[in-house]
Protein backbone atom coordinates (compact mmCIF):
# COMPACT_ATOMS: atom_id res chain seq x y z
CA UNK A 1 0.00 0.00 0.00
CA UNK A 2 2.79 2.37 1.00
CA UNK A 3 4.40 2.11 -2.39
CA UNK A 4 1.29 3.72 -3.91
CA UNK A 5 1.22 6.65 -1.52
CA UNK A 6 4.19 8.55 -2.93
CA UNK A 7 3.08 8.31 -6.58
CA UNK A 8 -0.43 9.29 -5.50
CA UNK A 9 0.87 12.31 -3.63
CA UNK A 10 3.01 13.28 -6.60
CA UNK A 11 0.01 12.93 -8.88
CA UNK A 12 -2.14 15.11 -6.63
CA UNK A 13 0.70 17.62 -6.37
CA UNK A 14 1.04 17.65 -10.15
CA UNK A 15 -2.68 18.30 -10.50
CA UNK A 16 -2.47 21.12 -8.00
CA UNK A 17 0.48 22.65 -9.84
CA UNK A 18 -1.31 22.33 -13.16
CA UNK A 19 -4.46 24.04 -11.97
CA UNK A 20 -4.65 27.80 -11.89
CA UNK A 21 -4.37 29.76 -8.68
CA UNK A 22 -7.75 30.58 -7.11
CA UNK A 23 -8.40 33.86 -5.38
CA UNK A 24 -10.77 35.26 -2.80
CA UNK A 25 -13.01 37.42 -4.97
CA UNK A 26 -16.58 38.07 -3.77
CA UNK A 27 -18.58 39.02 -6.86
CA UNK A 28 -21.42 41.45 -6.41
CA UNK A 29 -24.77 41.89 -8.17
CA UNK A 30 -23.12 43.26 -11.30
CA UNK A 31 -21.48 39.97 -12.30
CA UNK A 32 -23.75 38.16 -14.75
CA UNK A 33 -21.44 35.23 -15.59
CA UNK A 34 -17.93 34.00 -14.95
CA UNK A 35 -15.83 32.70 -17.79
CA UNK A 36 -12.28 31.45 -18.06
CA UNK A 37 -9.57 32.72 -20.33
CA UNK A 38 -9.36 29.12 -21.56
CA UNK A 39 -12.83 29.62 -23.07
CA UNK A 40 -10.95 31.67 -25.68
CA UNK A 41 -7.90 29.39 -25.97
CA UNK A 42 -8.75 25.83 -24.86
CA UNK A 43 -5.10 24.76 -24.53
CA UNK A 44 -4.87 27.04 -21.47
CA UNK A 45 -7.42 24.96 -19.56
CA UNK A 46 -6.03 23.29 -16.40
CA UNK A 47 -2.80 25.24 -16.67
CA UNK A 48 -1.47 27.85 -14.24
CA UNK A 49 -2.08 30.45 -16.93
CA UNK A 50 -5.84 30.09 -16.90
CA UNK A 51 -7.70 32.86 -15.11
CA UNK A 52 -11.22 33.97 -14.40
CA UNK A 53 -13.01 36.47 -16.61
CA UNK A 54 -15.83 38.25 -14.79
CA UNK A 55 -18.58 39.30 -17.18
CA UNK A 56 -20.84 42.19 -16.18
CA UNK A 57 -23.53 42.62 -18.79
CA UNK A 58 -25.94 45.53 -18.72
CA UNK A 59 -29.57 45.30 -19.80
CA UNK A 60 -29.08 47.82 -22.61
CA UNK A 61 -26.60 47.03 -25.39
CA UNK A 62 -23.61 49.32 -25.58
CA UNK A 63 -19.84 49.32 -25.54
CA UNK A 64 -17.85 46.23 -24.63
CA UNK A 65 -14.91 47.04 -22.38
CA UNK A 66 -12.05 44.93 -21.03
CA UNK A 67 -10.38 45.91 -17.75
CA UNK A 68 -7.11 44.14 -16.96
CA UNK A 69 -5.35 43.97 -13.60
CA UNK A 70 -2.43 41.74 -12.74
CA UNK A 71 -0.57 41.74 -16.01
CA UNK A 72 2.23 42.26 -13.48
CA UNK A 73 0.82 40.80 -10.27
CA UNK A 74 3.14 42.78 -7.97
CA UNK A 75 1.53 46.00 -9.30
CA UNK A 76 -1.19 45.58 -6.79
CA UNK A 77 -3.26 48.77 -7.23
CA UNK A 78 -4.49 47.52 -10.59
CA UNK A 79 -5.46 44.16 -9.12
CA UNK A 80 -7.31 45.82 -6.24
CA UNK A 81 -9.10 48.20 -8.62
CA UNK A 82 -10.22 45.32 -10.83
CA UNK A 83 -11.55 43.38 -7.83
CA UNK A 84 -13.50 46.44 -6.71
CA UNK A 85 -15.35 46.60 -10.04
CA UNK A 86 -16.24 42.90 -9.75
CA UNK A 87 -17.54 43.34 -6.23
CA UNK A 88 -19.22 46.76 -6.36
CA UNK A 89 -20.09 47.87 -9.89
CA UNK A 90 -23.34 47.32 -11.71
CA UNK A 91 -23.65 47.88 -15.43
CA UNK A 92 -26.84 49.27 -16.95
CA UNK A 93 -25.55 49.66 -20.50
CA UNK A 94 -22.81 47.78 -22.31
CA UNK A 95 -20.70 44.91 -21.02
CA UNK A 96 -17.65 45.03 -18.80
CA UNK A 97 -15.17 42.15 -18.80
CA UNK A 98 -12.82 42.18 -15.80
CA UNK A 99 -9.72 40.04 -15.36
CA UNK A 100 -8.07 40.85 -12.01
CA UNK A 101 -5.07 38.54 -12.65
CA UNK A 102 -4.27 38.66 -16.35
CA UNK A 103 -1.11 36.60 -15.74
CA UNK A 104 -2.32 34.20 -13.07
CA UNK A 105 0.92 32.22 -13.15
CA UNK A 106 2.82 35.33 -12.07
CA UNK A 107 0.57 35.53 -8.99
CA UNK A 108 1.86 32.16 -7.76
CA UNK A 109 5.38 33.22 -6.80
CA UNK A 110 7.84 35.96 -6.01
CA UNK A 111 11.31 36.23 -7.40
CA UNK A 112 12.20 39.86 -6.96
CA UNK A 113 11.90 40.46 -10.70
CA UNK A 114 12.75 43.94 -11.81
CA UNK A 115 12.94 45.77 -15.10
CA UNK A 116 16.54 44.99 -15.96
CA UNK A 117 17.29 41.54 -14.68
CA UNK A 118 15.94 38.09 -14.13
CA UNK A 119 14.81 36.93 -10.70
CA UNK A 120 17.43 36.12 -8.13
CA UNK A 121 15.35 33.84 -5.94
CA UNK A 122 12.12 31.89 -5.97
CA UNK A 123 9.75 32.13 -3.05
CA UNK A 124 6.02 31.84 -2.37
CA UNK A 125 3.93 34.95 -2.98
CA UNK A 126 3.03 37.25 -0.12
CA UNK A 127 -0.44 38.44 0.81
CA UNK A 128 -2.05 41.71 1.78
CA UNK A 129 -4.49 40.83 4.55
CA UNK A 130 -7.34 43.08 5.53
CA UNK A 131 -10.78 43.21 7.10
CA UNK A 132 -13.93 43.83 5.11
CA UNK A 133 -17.61 43.89 6.08
CA UNK A 134 -17.66 40.13 5.39
CA UNK A 135 -14.64 39.42 7.55
CA UNK A 136 -10.93 38.91 7.01
CA UNK A 137 -9.52 38.22 3.58
CA UNK A 138 -6.30 38.45 1.63
CA UNK A 139 -5.05 39.39 -1.81
CA UNK A 140 -1.91 37.85 -3.24
CA UNK A 141 1.08 39.97 -4.20
CA UNK A 142 2.93 37.99 -6.85
CA UNK A 143 5.65 38.70 -9.34
CA UNK A 144 6.15 40.68 -12.53
CA UNK A 145 6.70 37.62 -14.69
CA UNK A 146 5.34 34.11 -15.24
CA UNK A 147 6.47 31.58 -12.63
CA UNK A 148 9.66 29.96 -13.99
CA UNK A 149 8.44 26.56 -12.82
CA UNK A 150 5.50 27.00 -15.23
CA UNK A 151 7.64 28.14 -18.18
CA UNK A 152 10.90 26.47 -17.48
CA UNK A 153 13.60 27.54 -19.89
CA UNK A 154 14.22 31.16 -20.81
CA UNK A 155 15.78 31.67 -24.23
CA UNK A 156 19.03 33.58 -24.46
CA UNK A 157 17.09 36.27 -26.32
CA UNK A 158 13.34 36.60 -26.63
CA UNK A 159 12.40 37.54 -30.17
CA UNK A 160 8.98 39.18 -30.42
CA UNK A 161 6.95 38.29 -33.52
CA UNK A 162 7.82 41.74 -34.87
CA UNK A 163 11.50 40.78 -34.77
CA UNK A 164 12.27 43.09 -31.83
CA UNK A 165 14.62 41.40 -29.37
CA UNK A 166 14.39 41.39 -25.57
CA UNK A 167 16.51 39.75 -22.84
CA UNK A 168 15.51 36.09 -22.52
CA UNK A 169 13.72 36.49 -19.17
CA UNK A 170 11.23 38.83 -20.82
CA UNK A 171 9.75 35.78 -22.55
CA UNK A 172 7.84 35.45 -19.26
CA UNK A 173 6.66 39.09 -19.22
CA UNK A 174 3.06 39.21 -20.46
CA UNK A 175 3.48 42.86 -21.39
CA UNK A 176 6.28 42.07 -23.82
CA UNK A 177 4.80 39.11 -25.69
CA UNK A 178 1.53 40.54 -27.04
CA UNK A 179 -0.24 39.47 -29.24
CA UNK A 180 1.06 36.04 -28.29
CA UNK A 181 0.82 32.75 -30.16
CA UNK A 182 -1.70 29.90 -29.92
CA UNK A 183 1.11 27.33 -29.87
CA UNK A 184 3.69 29.40 -28.02
CA UNK A 185 4.93 29.48 -24.44
CA UNK A 186 2.52 29.69 -21.52
CA UNK A 187 2.90 33.48 -21.46
CA UNK A 188 2.31 33.74 -25.20
CA UNK A 189 -0.81 31.57 -24.86
CA UNK A 190 -2.17 33.85 -22.13
CA UNK A 191 -1.61 36.81 -24.42
CA UNK A 192 -3.20 35.03 -27.34
CA UNK A 193 -6.23 34.21 -25.17
CA UNK A 194 -6.63 37.88 -24.27
CA UNK A 195 -6.50 38.85 -27.94
CA UNK A 196 -9.05 36.16 -28.79
CA UNK A 197 -11.32 37.55 -26.08
CA UNK A 198 -10.98 41.07 -27.49
CA UNK A 199 -11.80 39.88 -31.01
CA UNK A 200 -14.56 37.40 -30.07
CA UNK A 201 -16.41 39.76 -27.75
CA UNK A 202 -15.97 42.81 -29.97
CA UNK A 203 -14.17 44.78 -27.27
CA UNK A 204 -14.25 48.54 -27.85
CA UNK A 205 -11.72 49.58 -25.21
CA UNK A 206 -8.99 47.92 -23.14
CA UNK A 207 -7.41 49.44 -20.05
CA UNK A 208 -4.39 47.54 -18.70
CA UNK A 209 -3.67 48.75 -15.15
CA UNK A 210 -0.04 48.87 -14.05
CA UNK A 211 2.26 50.47 -11.50
CA UNK A 212 5.81 51.80 -11.72
CA UNK A 213 8.50 52.80 -9.24
CA UNK A 214 7.88 56.16 -7.62
CA UNK A 215 10.87 57.73 -9.37
CA UNK A 216 10.07 56.16 -12.72
CA UNK A 217 9.18 58.54 -15.53
CA UNK A 218 6.19 56.25 -16.17
CA UNK A 219 4.71 56.74 -12.73
CA UNK A 220 1.40 58.65 -12.90
CA UNK A 221 1.01 58.22 -16.62
CA UNK A 222 -1.73 57.27 -19.04
CA UNK A 223 -0.20 55.61 -22.08
CA UNK A 224 -2.39 55.66 -25.17
CA UNK A 225 -2.25 54.02 -28.52
CA UNK A 226 -1.85 56.94 -30.98
CA UNK A 227 -5.32 56.25 -32.40
CA UNK A 228 -6.92 57.12 -29.06
CA UNK A 229 -4.61 59.80 -27.71
CA UNK A 230 -7.28 62.52 -28.06
CA UNK A 231 -9.54 60.52 -25.77
CA UNK A 232 -6.65 60.07 -23.35
CA UNK A 233 -6.00 63.82 -23.33
CA UNK A 234 -9.63 64.51 -22.47
CA UNK A 235 -9.52 62.02 -19.61
CA UNK A 236 -6.23 63.35 -18.23
CA UNK A 237 -7.57 66.91 -18.22
CA UNK A 238 -10.76 65.83 -16.45
CA UNK A 239 -8.80 63.86 -13.89
CA UNK A 240 -7.08 67.07 -12.75
CA UNK A 241 -10.40 68.05 -11.17
CA UNK A 242 -10.01 65.03 -8.88
CA UNK A 243 -6.46 66.02 -7.98
CA UNK A 244 -5.02 63.32 -10.24
CA UNK A 245 -2.08 64.72 -12.17
CA UNK A 246 -1.35 62.19 -14.88
CA UNK A 247 1.08 62.60 -17.72
CA UNK A 248 -0.02 61.68 -21.20
CA UNK A 249 2.14 59.41 -23.34
CA UNK A 250 1.67 57.59 -26.59
CA UNK A 251 2.83 54.13 -27.62
CA UNK A 252 6.19 53.99 -29.29
CA UNK A 253 6.62 52.29 -32.63
CA UNK A 254 9.91 50.85 -31.41
CA UNK A 255 8.67 49.16 -28.23
CA UNK A 256 6.67 46.13 -29.26
CA UNK A 257 4.72 43.56 -27.33
CA UNK A 258 3.06 46.08 -25.02
CA UNK A 259 -0.70 45.99 -24.53
CA UNK A 260 -1.42 49.62 -25.48
CA UNK A 261 0.54 49.19 -28.68
CA UNK A 262 -0.60 45.74 -29.81
CA UNK A 263 -4.28 45.81 -28.75
CA UNK A 264 -4.57 49.21 -30.40
CA UNK A 265 -2.78 48.25 -33.59
CA UNK A 266 -4.07 44.71 -34.08
CA UNK A 267 -7.70 44.98 -32.95
CA UNK A 268 -10.52 47.48 -33.21
CA UNK A 269 -10.22 48.29 -29.50
CA UNK A 270 -9.04 51.61 -28.14
CA UNK A 271 -6.07 50.72 -25.95
CA UNK A 272 -4.78 52.41 -22.79
CA UNK A 273 -2.35 51.58 -20.00
CA UNK A 274 -2.39 53.36 -16.63
CA UNK A 275 0.52 53.62 -14.20
CA UNK A 276 0.35 54.59 -10.52
CA UNK A 277 3.45 54.96 -8.30
CA UNK A 278 4.28 51.86 -6.25
CA UNK A 279 7.11 52.24 -3.70
CA UNK A 280 7.64 48.48 -3.66
CA UNK A 281 8.99 48.83 -7.19
CA UNK A 282 11.69 51.32 -6.25
CA UNK A 283 15.25 50.06 -6.55
CA UNK A 284 16.40 48.05 -3.57
CA UNK A 285 12.93 47.66 -2.06
CA UNK A 286 12.08 44.12 -0.97
CA UNK A 287 8.80 44.45 0.91
CA UNK A 288 5.92 44.09 -1.55
CA UNK A 289 3.26 45.18 0.94
CA UNK A 290 2.72 48.85 0.28
CA UNK A 291 -0.69 49.20 1.87
CA UNK A 292 0.62 51.39 4.67
CA UNK A 293 3.18 53.52 2.86
CA UNK A 294 2.32 57.08 3.96
CA UNK A 295 3.52 58.88 0.84
CA UNK A 296 2.17 56.55 -1.83
CA UNK A 297 -0.82 55.02 -0.11
CA UNK A 298 -2.44 52.00 -1.67
CA UNK A 299 -5.91 53.47 -1.09
CA UNK A 300 -5.12 56.52 -3.21
CA UNK A 301 -3.42 54.44 -5.91
CA UNK A 302 -6.50 52.22 -6.18
CA UNK A 303 -8.78 55.28 -6.28
CA UNK A 304 -6.67 56.73 -9.10
CA UNK A 305 -6.87 53.49 -11.10
CA UNK A 306 -10.64 53.23 -10.60
CA UNK A 307 -11.29 56.82 -11.63
CA UNK A 308 -8.90 56.71 -14.57
CA UNK A 309 -11.00 53.88 -15.93
CA UNK A 310 -14.33 55.55 -15.15
CA UNK A 311 -13.17 58.80 -16.73
CA UNK A 312 -12.12 56.98 -19.90
CA UNK A 313 -15.50 55.23 -19.98
CA UNK A 314 -17.19 58.63 -19.93
CA UNK A 315 -15.66 59.38 -23.34
CA UNK A 316 -16.36 56.05 -25.04
CA UNK A 317 -19.60 57.19 -26.61
CA UNK A 318 -17.92 60.25 -28.10
CA UNK A 319 -15.27 58.11 -29.77
CA UNK A 320 -17.12 54.85 -30.54
CA UNK A 321 -20.80 55.86 -30.60
CA UNK A 322 -21.33 53.17 -27.97
CA UNK A 323 -21.63 53.83 -24.27
CA UNK A 324 -20.99 51.85 -21.14
CA UNK A 325 -22.82 52.95 -18.01
CA UNK A 326 -21.22 51.85 -14.75
CA UNK A 327 -23.01 52.50 -11.48
CA UNK A 328 -22.60 51.97 -7.76
CA UNK A 329 -18.83 52.35 -7.55
CA UNK A 330 -17.61 54.06 -4.36
CA UNK A 331 -16.67 57.70 -4.85
CA UNK A 332 -13.04 58.79 -5.01
CA UNK A 333 -12.82 59.96 -1.40
CA UNK A 334 -14.54 56.84 -0.09
CA UNK A 335 -11.87 54.68 -1.72
CA UNK A 336 -9.11 57.00 -0.52
CA UNK A 337 -10.38 57.14 3.02
CA UNK A 338 -11.55 53.57 3.64
CA UNK A 339 -10.25 51.32 0.90
CA UNK A 340 -10.88 47.93 2.44
CA UNK A 341 -14.48 48.78 3.34
CA UNK A 342 -15.09 49.18 -0.39
CA UNK A 343 -14.89 45.40 -0.84
CA UNK A 344 -17.57 42.82 -0.06
CA UNK B 1 -22.88 57.29 -14.98
CA UNK B 2 -20.28 58.94 -12.82
CA UNK B 3 -22.74 61.43 -11.44
CA UNK B 4 -20.30 62.17 -8.65
CA UNK B 5 -17.79 63.53 -11.15
CA UNK B 6 -20.26 66.09 -12.32
CA UNK B 7 -21.66 67.92 -9.33
CA UNK B 8 -23.38 70.77 -11.13
CA UNK B 9 -26.73 69.45 -9.96
CA UNK B 10 -25.75 69.46 -6.30
CA UNK B 11 -27.37 72.10 -4.10
CA UNK B 12 -25.05 74.86 -2.97
CA UNK B 13 -23.61 74.23 0.47
CA UNK B 14 -21.69 76.85 2.32
CA UNK B 15 -20.55 74.68 5.18
CA UNK B 16 -18.97 71.25 5.56
CA UNK B 17 -17.55 69.28 2.65
CA UNK B 18 -19.79 70.97 0.08
CA UNK B 19 -18.73 74.39 1.30
CA UNK B 20 -15.08 73.49 1.04
CA UNK B 21 -15.61 72.19 -2.49
CA UNK B 22 -17.42 75.40 -3.42
CA UNK B 23 -14.63 77.44 -1.93
CA UNK B 24 -12.05 75.42 -3.88
CA UNK B 25 -13.92 76.07 -7.12
CA UNK B 26 -14.16 79.78 -6.29
CA UNK B 27 -10.42 79.95 -5.67
CA UNK B 28 -9.70 78.13 -8.95
CA UNK B 29 -12.02 80.50 -10.79
CA UNK B 30 -10.26 83.47 -9.20
CA UNK B 31 -6.88 82.09 -10.21
CA UNK B 32 -7.99 81.58 -13.79
CA UNK B 33 -9.55 85.02 -13.96
CA UNK B 34 -6.51 86.63 -12.39
CA UNK B 35 -4.27 84.78 -14.84
CA UNK B 36 -6.37 86.25 -17.62
CA UNK B 37 -6.14 89.75 -16.15
CA UNK B 38 -2.40 89.44 -15.68
CA UNK B 39 -1.72 88.62 -19.31
CA UNK B 40 -4.33 91.09 -20.52
CA UNK B 41 -2.48 93.82 -18.70
CA UNK B 42 0.89 92.59 -19.92
CA UNK B 43 0.30 92.09 -23.61
CA UNK B 44 -0.94 94.49 -26.19
CA UNK B 45 -0.76 91.88 -28.92
CA UNK B 46 -4.07 90.92 -30.46
CA UNK B 47 -4.49 87.17 -30.85
CA UNK B 48 -7.01 86.28 -33.55
CA UNK B 49 -8.45 83.19 -35.17
CA UNK B 50 -7.91 81.00 -37.09
CA UNK B 51 -5.13 79.53 -35.02
CA UNK B 52 -2.46 77.07 -36.12
CA UNK B 53 -1.46 74.75 -33.27
CA UNK B 54 1.68 72.67 -33.53
CA UNK B 55 4.22 70.83 -31.43
CA UNK B 56 7.89 71.45 -30.87
CA UNK B 57 9.29 68.13 -29.76
CA UNK B 58 6.28 65.91 -30.55
CA UNK B 59 5.24 65.19 -26.96
CA UNK B 60 1.60 64.59 -26.09
CA UNK B 61 1.28 68.14 -24.72
CA UNK B 62 0.29 69.35 -28.16
CA UNK B 63 -2.66 66.97 -28.12
CA UNK B 64 -3.65 68.38 -24.73
CA UNK B 65 -3.60 71.87 -26.28
CA UNK B 66 -5.77 70.59 -29.12
CA UNK B 67 -8.36 69.36 -26.61
CA UNK B 68 -8.17 72.58 -24.60
CA UNK B 69 -8.68 74.59 -27.79
CA UNK B 70 -11.68 72.45 -28.72
CA UNK B 71 -13.16 73.08 -25.30
CA UNK B 72 -12.43 76.80 -25.63
CA UNK B 73 -14.24 76.68 -29.00
CA UNK B 74 -11.34 78.16 -30.93
CA UNK B 75 -11.27 78.13 -34.71
CA UNK B 76 -8.05 76.19 -35.15
CA UNK B 77 -6.14 73.60 -37.12
CA UNK B 78 -3.93 71.14 -35.27
CA UNK B 79 -0.93 69.94 -37.21
CA UNK B 80 1.87 68.35 -35.22
CA UNK B 81 4.33 68.79 -38.07
CA UNK B 82 3.12 72.17 -39.35
CA UNK B 83 5.42 73.79 -41.86
CA UNK B 84 6.14 77.43 -42.59
CA UNK B 85 4.20 77.41 -45.85
CA UNK B 86 0.97 76.64 -43.96
CA UNK B 87 1.10 79.86 -41.95
CA UNK B 88 -0.36 82.24 -44.49
CA UNK B 89 -3.87 81.01 -43.73
CA UNK B 90 -3.67 81.75 -40.02
CA UNK B 91 -3.77 84.77 -37.73
CA UNK B 92 -1.95 83.30 -34.74
CA UNK B 93 0.40 80.43 -33.98
CA UNK B 94 0.53 78.27 -30.85
CA UNK B 95 3.60 76.10 -30.33
CA UNK B 96 3.51 73.55 -27.52
CA UNK B 97 7.03 72.68 -26.44
CA UNK B 98 7.85 69.22 -25.10
CA UNK B 99 10.40 66.75 -26.41
CA UNK B 100 9.47 63.09 -26.60
CA UNK B 101 11.69 60.47 -28.16
CA UNK B 102 8.60 58.30 -28.71
CA UNK B 103 6.79 61.17 -30.43
CA UNK B 104 9.77 62.10 -32.57
CA UNK B 105 10.22 58.43 -33.46
CA UNK B 106 6.57 58.06 -34.42
CA UNK B 107 6.85 61.17 -36.58
CA UNK B 108 9.92 59.70 -38.24
CA UNK B 109 12.14 62.66 -37.46
CA UNK B 110 15.06 63.46 -35.16
CA UNK B 111 15.63 66.47 -32.92
CA UNK B 112 17.68 68.34 -35.50
CA UNK B 113 14.94 68.00 -38.10
CA UNK B 114 12.39 69.18 -35.54
CA UNK B 115 14.53 72.19 -34.69
CA UNK B 116 14.87 73.05 -38.37
CA UNK B 117 11.09 72.82 -38.87
CA UNK B 118 10.10 74.99 -35.91
CA UNK B 119 12.84 77.53 -36.66
CA UNK B 120 11.48 78.03 -40.17
CA UNK B 121 7.99 78.25 -38.69
CA UNK B 122 8.71 81.02 -36.18
CA UNK B 123 10.85 82.91 -38.66
CA UNK B 124 7.96 82.87 -41.12
CA UNK B 125 5.53 83.96 -38.40
CA UNK B 126 7.77 86.91 -37.62
CA UNK B 127 8.00 87.78 -41.32
CA UNK B 128 4.20 87.66 -41.69
CA UNK B 129 3.56 89.48 -38.41
CA UNK B 130 1.64 86.53 -36.97
CA UNK B 131 1.68 86.55 -33.15
CA UNK B 132 3.15 83.48 -31.48
CA UNK B 133 2.21 81.78 -28.21
CA UNK B 134 4.84 79.46 -26.76
CA UNK B 135 3.30 77.02 -24.27
CA UNK B 136 4.83 74.45 -21.94
CA UNK B 137 1.98 72.60 -20.28
CA UNK B 138 3.31 69.19 -19.20
CA UNK B 139 5.10 70.15 -16.03
CA UNK B 140 8.50 69.33 -14.69
CA UNK B 141 8.63 65.88 -16.28
CA UNK B 142 8.90 67.55 -19.67
CA UNK B 143 11.83 69.81 -18.76
CA UNK B 144 14.67 67.62 -19.97
CA UNK B 145 17.68 68.90 -21.97
CA UNK B 146 15.98 68.53 -25.35
CA UNK B 147 12.83 70.34 -24.24
CA UNK B 148 14.98 73.12 -22.77
CA UNK B 149 16.97 73.33 -26.01
CA UNK B 150 13.71 73.87 -27.88
CA UNK B 151 12.55 76.41 -25.31
CA UNK B 152 15.79 78.37 -25.59
CA UNK B 153 15.29 78.49 -29.33
CA UNK B 154 11.61 79.42 -29.32
CA UNK B 155 11.00 81.67 -26.31
CA UNK B 156 12.62 84.72 -27.99
CA UNK B 157 9.92 84.51 -30.69
CA UNK B 158 7.04 84.46 -28.19
CA UNK B 159 4.49 87.24 -27.97
CA UNK B 160 3.01 85.39 -24.99
CA UNK B 161 4.30 82.52 -22.88
CA UNK B 162 2.05 80.03 -21.07
CA UNK B 163 3.52 77.62 -18.51
CA UNK B 164 2.22 75.39 -15.75
CA UNK B 165 3.54 76.13 -12.29
CA UNK B 166 5.25 72.76 -12.05
CA UNK B 167 7.04 73.36 -15.34
CA UNK B 168 8.51 76.60 -14.00
CA UNK B 169 9.86 75.36 -10.69
CA UNK B 170 13.36 76.55 -11.54
CA UNK B 171 12.06 79.97 -12.59
CA UNK B 172 13.32 79.61 -16.15
CA UNK B 173 10.20 81.12 -17.69
CA UNK B 174 9.87 83.86 -15.09
CA UNK B 175 13.51 84.87 -15.48
CA UNK B 176 13.36 84.90 -19.26
CA UNK B 177 10.10 86.81 -19.49
CA UNK B 178 11.19 89.42 -16.94
CA UNK B 179 14.50 89.92 -18.69
CA UNK B 180 13.00 90.10 -22.17
CA UNK B 181 9.81 91.90 -21.10
CA UNK B 182 7.56 89.14 -22.43
CA UNK B 183 4.08 88.50 -21.00
CA UNK B 184 3.91 85.27 -19.02
CA UNK B 185 0.81 83.38 -17.86
CA UNK B 186 1.39 80.81 -15.16
CA UNK B 187 -1.36 78.28 -14.52
CA UNK B 188 -1.68 75.79 -11.68
CA UNK B 189 -3.10 73.00 -13.80
CA UNK B 190 -3.14 72.22 -17.50
CA UNK B 191 -6.94 72.47 -17.48
CA UNK B 192 -6.69 76.15 -16.58
CA UNK B 193 -5.17 76.84 -19.99
CA UNK B 194 -8.69 76.54 -21.41
CA UNK B 195 -9.74 79.67 -19.50
CA UNK B 196 -6.61 81.49 -20.66
CA UNK B 197 -7.45 80.68 -24.29
CA UNK B 198 -11.05 81.78 -23.79
CA UNK B 199 -9.88 85.14 -22.47
CA UNK B 200 -7.20 85.51 -25.08
CA UNK B 201 -9.57 84.87 -27.97
CA UNK B 202 -12.56 86.63 -26.36
CA UNK B 203 -14.63 83.48 -25.98
CA UNK B 204 -16.37 84.47 -22.75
Amino acid sequence: MRKFILPLLLFVAALCIANPLFHDVRPGYGVTSIKWLSDYIPSLKRTPGDTRVYVMKGEKPGANVLLLGGTHTNEIAGVMAAIMFVERATITQGTLYVIPWANNSAASWQGGSNYESSETETSPPQFITFETRSGPRSVVVGDRRTNPSHQVTDPATYVHISGVEFPGFEARNLNRVHPGKPDGTLTEKISYGLFQLVKTEGIDMVLDMHEAGTKSRLSNTLVCNPKNIDMGAMAVLDMEALGINFKLEQSSDEFRGLSHKEFGDLTDALAFLSETPNPAQDRGKTDPDTADNPEFRLDRRVAVQVYTFLTLCNYLEMFTNKAIVIENMPDFDEIQNDLFRCYN
Amino acid sequence: MLAHLDDREEPLELTGKGGIELMKKFVVLLLVLSAGLIFASQTSVNFSEPVLITSAGQSAGATMMKVLSMRAKLDFIFEKLATADMLENFKSLVIVVGASSKGLGSAGIDVDQEIERVTLLVEKARELGIPVIIAHIEGTSRRGPTSDRLLDLLLPYADLVIVTKSGNQDGKFTDFCQKENKPLVTVNTTSEVQGVLEDLYSKR
